[in-house]
């Protein structure tokens, strides 16, 4: 039963970084473009891009969290 | 580990060492405290940021002479303008002490961490979370500062909202305002500690395989440890990126909150 338990929170955390990678590659995609497009505005669209990267983020990492402590 | 001469089934077989060398193990016990080895690396790198900083300081002229000195004024100089004065922009120069620092000492602790051997301090969740609380600590203390401990309250929630939905926006925006620290913590350590564990994994493949053919006099089965020393070093090579990377995204991220802290709009 333990050994199902430990596979299931592997199991919840994998099933919790979908959500975060699409998120993550909709932002460098959207910096990606915006900065080949206007290539004077890529200093602020990589800042623009680390912040959402990191809210984006935050799901995955509130997953790794809980694999170990639920 | 107990070879079976099949490298294929010892692979599978769980590696205790791998994930206990993670473990803090006290290495100096003094009674009433004791220091591990991440301790033990976090001292030695604060010396080693020290010594870099202060000999760094003691050349500093107009225009820096010698490799050294140069090469410690363009990362202080990438810190300015790349993270005070991109993401934090007017007023940043006294927030520059406290990024510069975070910079320093958490790429020096990544980068000393990937010689074999030693152990990178920011790969401890109790190191990573003593840095986020720093800048946590830091970007609140100077949003109050800014703002007024009521207007920083307020301030949580953006303007230009409509009136109802502002509680709602409100309380999204705290939850999110506190979970900042422990993301800032958990993806310093999640990163650091992941990457060494996947070094930590192709190294033991890589030895399965050798020891599995000279202990049974296969050799043709050491082959494919080749393939694993590549995997190995590609990985390593991956892991000098992700050394700097996070280096960098921890102290664009709290300059980040600085900014939002202390920014009126």
């Amino acid at each position: 039963m333990e050994i199902v338990i430990a596979a299931l929170k592997v199991v919840g955390y994998g099933l919790g970084t979908m959500g975060p990678g699409i998120g993550l590659g909709l932002a460098a995609y959207g910096m990606a473009v915006g900065s080949a497009r206007q290539p004077e505005l890529a200093g602020k669209l990589f800042t623009n891009c680390l912040i959402f990267g990191a809210l984006a983020e935050a799901l995955a990492l509130i997953g790794f969290v809980l694999t170990f402590i639920a | 580990m107990e070879l079976t001469g099949n490298p294929l089934a010892d692979i599978a077989a769980p590696v205790e060492e791998l994930s206990e060398s993670f473990n803090s193990v006290p290495v100096f016990d003094f009674g009433f405290f004791s220091i591990t080895q991440y301790t033990f690396w976090l001292i030695i790198i604060l010396a080693i940021v020290l010594a870099v900083v202060l000999l760094a300081a003691k050349r500093v002229k107009l225009v820096p002479n010698g490799r050294f000195a140069g090469m410690v004024e363009y990362g202080y100089d990438a810190v300015r303008r790349n993270m005070g004065e991109g993401a934090i922009g007017h007023g940043f120069e006294k927030h520059m002490p406290f990024l510069a620092t975070m910079f320093f000492f958490i790429l020096i602790a990544n980068i000393i961490g990937l010689i074999p051997g030693t152990k990178t301090p920011t790969g401890s969740l109790s190191i990573t979370w003593a840095l986020a609380i720093v800048s946590f600590v830091y970007f609140n203390f100077w949003g109050i500062k800014a703002k007024g401990g009521l207007g920083y309250i307020k301030a949580i929630a953006p303007s230009g909202l409509p009136g109802p939905m502002v509680p709602i926006i409100w309380f999204f925006e705290l939850i999110s305002l506190i979970l900042r620290a422990l993301t800032l913590a958990v993806r310093l350590y999640g990163n650091m500690f992941a990457g060494h564990m996947i070094l930590g994994i192709f190294a033991i493949l890589t030895q399965v395989f050798i020891l599995d053919a000279i202990q049974f006099g296969a050799y043709a089965m050491a082959l494919p440890a080749v393939a694993w020393f590549l995997f190995l070093v590609i990985m390593y090579a991956l892991e000098c990126l992700v050394a700097f990377l996070q280096a960098y995204v921890f102290t664009i991220l709290s300059a980040v909150y600085v900014g939002l802290a202390t920014s009126n709009h």
